[in-house]
């Protein structure tokens, strides 16, 4: 009987501790699966061009654009997040800020926003930027130069 | 006479006029922004820009933008990190028009 008592309660103890172990270990399993999910979001590349195709890629690749021009602007991410702000702010080489729009993406792994101005009357000639903006922090940005048609 | 006309100095010495400037975008993942009621949309989330210039006045910016002077307190309040003072603004400022 002593021998019986002697073993039963220590299994009744472990047994207790798997019990609490394995419910602890389920919320934190689950927990940490929803953090693991949501990863930062990072702008790989910055692309500037003509056109976009239907994925909100750069066609039409360049840095140097005519003054009737619309500019593209695609911001390729990385990342997994519920809500994230992009934001692109286009600037003249005097410091004037041309515009500025913001956009919010949901992605999951790879995603690409685009982001496009134009002119009615056409770009005044010069050097232009736009500095890309993930939930208010830089995250990159390019330079480019409009020029007139000769 | 010269070759230019009178104007063309003063308007080589003005900066670019960007108040024109059309803008849009797009994503292949968008999420759905907090508050989507445009009215508690915040402030600068499409916004346009305006440079002020000699002259100008929030009410006179508020009538040209949106036509009736009373929408001068949207700019304001668009602009609360560069705008103190309401009657208060200089030429070269950049403001986002809501």
């Amino acid at each position: 009987m002593r021998t019986r008592i002697h073993l039963i309660a220590p299994a009744l103890l472990i047994g207790a501790l798997a019990l609490v172990s394995c419910s602890k270990s389920s919320t934190s399993t689950t927990a940490q699966s929803d953090q693991a999910n949501a990863t930062a979001v990072t702008v790989s590349h910055i692309d500037l061009g003509r056109n976009v195709d239907g994925d909100q890629r750069v066609t039409d690749q360049t840095h140097e654009f005519k003054p009737n021009e619309t500019i593209y602007a695609s911001v390729l991410t990385n990342g997994n997040a519920p809500n994230t702000e992009i934001k692109a702010r286009w600037t003249y080489q005097d410091g004037q800020v041309v515009d500025e729009s913001s956009q919010t993406i949901a992605p999951q792994g790879a995603a690409a926003t685009e982001f496009h101005i134009s002119k009615p009357d056409g770009w005044p000639a010069g050097t232009y930027k736009v500095e890309v903006f993930v939930n208010g922090s830089s995250a990159g940005s390019e330079q480019f130069e409009v020029k007139r048609t000769s | 006479m010269g070759l230019f006309k009178k104007n063309d100095a003063k308007e080589g010495q003005r900066p670019p006029d960007f108040s024109n400037v059309r803008s849009g975008g797009s994503s292949s993942a968008p999420g759905t922004p907090p508050g989507s009621d445009p009215e508690s949309a915040a402030p600068g989330t499409h916004a346009r820009m305006y440079t002020v210039v000699k002259g100008d006045s929030l009410f006179k910016i508020a009538k040209k933008e949106y036509g009736h002077e009373s929408a001068w307190h949207r700019i304001f309040d668009a602009n609360r990190d560069q705008i103190e003072d309401p009657d208060l603004i200089y030429p070269g400022q950049h403001l986002r028009i809501p």
